[in-house]
């Protein structure tokens, strides 16, 4: 059933990420390359709209869910973000103890650079998704830009849509 | 880095019943009321437009100045454990805040606060814009929203390195050779994302009985 495979597909990038950001590749890997559920563009929508909300920047994967299966999708996709987090419960006794055994530091922090390395290969990918033109390119860099400097995402996802409209008109 | 800080926490909870009680929706066992726990993360949740770095600042100000739920140190060894916890840190820091302030009805409410809002809003914006016409505006609209995302994406991006270069400055080559290889390995390789973080993961995990590591 899709919803469970939903479930699974959420859970995995919630639990293989120790950022909000970091899951969406582990998702689009699932959401578009395994099950075809989205095209790569309506992915990149997803992520998109789901920017235009208050909240961690990880929620944006209950719009993937939403864009998946509807209301039911999002919110399953919502206990599959949620479940993770609480696993502090039990690896909070756990830390001193786990933190002091040689490389585990070192592993997460590679597991941190992997995540930078699949960030910008993601953000490769949906830009050819989505037609690899020279105006979203333009947009692209003018939104890392933007939002290097502490813009909000809500706001920047606003303007781009404002501009992509006013470009077609 | 916040080793050392953690049992300030511990040894806080006590003495800091005095300053939790001049705050309002105090019950007589220092613990907070569930309501206020829902409503103080339910604001949160609702006003903190800016993604997480908004949030985490406006959710230390709330639990440290405007609530009073806890001091700053104390409040800096719960997002030290929060960074440990797979998925969203600031999702564990509000399961953490929630256990300290009412236990797992706190725990509860905290989650359902900070969530319902980003949810609804979320679930309106998608509705909204499935059941427009596909204009020619529309498209264009969806087209700019696209690029906007691909920017925010490497920028999500180049805050980790930055984080991660500060967490780790001994460690800047090693760990730029990773976010390198792990690019490479996507692109040319054709690796999928867990086995791309399981390589880097194992390198990293490896570079920790380097000899050059060993004399510092």
């Amino acid at each position: 059933m899709i919803l469970w495979a939903l479930f699974l597909s959420v859970l995995k990038s919630s639990l293989l990420s120790f950022s909000g950001g970091a899951a969406f590749p582990i998702l689009e890997a699932d959401v578009v390359g395994r099950y075809r559920w989205l095209s790569s563009a309506s992915f990149a929508t997803a992520i998109g709209l789901g920017s235009v909300s208050p909240g961690p920047t990880g929620y944006g994967s209950l719009a993937v869910g939403y864009a998946v299966a509807g209301w039911r999708g999002a919110l399953v996709a919502t206990l599959a973000v949620i479940l993770p987090p609480m696993t502090i419960l039990v690896l909070q006794p756990l830390r001193r103890p786990l933190g002091a055994l040689r490389g585990a530091r070192e592993a997460v922090q590679g597991i941190a650079a992997a995540s930078i390395g699949l960030l910008g290969v993601l953000a490769w990918s949906l830009w050819r998704g989505g037609g690899a033109t020279a105006s979203s390119a333009v947009l692209a860099l003018l939104a890392f830009a933007a939002s290097t400097k502490r813009l909000s995402p809500p706001l920047l996802v606003a303007l781009g849509a404002l501009a992509g409209a006013l470009l077609k008109l | 880095m916040s080793d050392d800080r953690t049992e300030t926490m511990d040894q806080g909870a006590g003495t800091e019943t005095l300053a939790a009680e001049t705050a309002e929706g105090v019950g007589a066992s220092g613990r907070v009321s569930i309501t206020r726990i829902f409503w103080v993360f339910f604001r949160l949740g609702a006003l903190s437009w800016g993604g997480g770095s908004t949030l985490s600042v406006m959710m230390l100000e709330e639990c440290t100045e405007r609530q009073r739920w806890m001091t700053l140190t104390q409040y800096n060894a719960m997002a030290g454990i929060s960074r440990v916890s797979p998925g969203m840190n600031l999702v564990a820091m509000t399961v953490l805040i929630g256990l300290r302030l009412g236990g797992a009805p706190g725990i509860a409410a905290a989650l359902a606060g900070l969530t319902i809002p980003s949810l609804a809003v979320i679930m309106a914006v998608c509705a909204f814009f499935q059941g427009s016409p596909r204009s020619l505006a529309l498209q264009g609209a969806l087209h700019g929203v696209n690029g906007v995302v691909v920017g925010l994406l490497l920028a999500a991006g180049w805050r980790s390195a930055q984080e991660l270069s500060r967490e780790a400055p001994r460690l800047r080559v090693l760990n730029g050779a990773l976010v390198a290889l792990s690019a490479a390995a996507s692109l040319a390789l054709g690796l999928g994302p867990l086995q791309v973080i399981a390589l880097c993961g194992a390198v990293a995990f490896c570079s920790a009985w380097l000899p050059a590591r060993r004399a510092q």
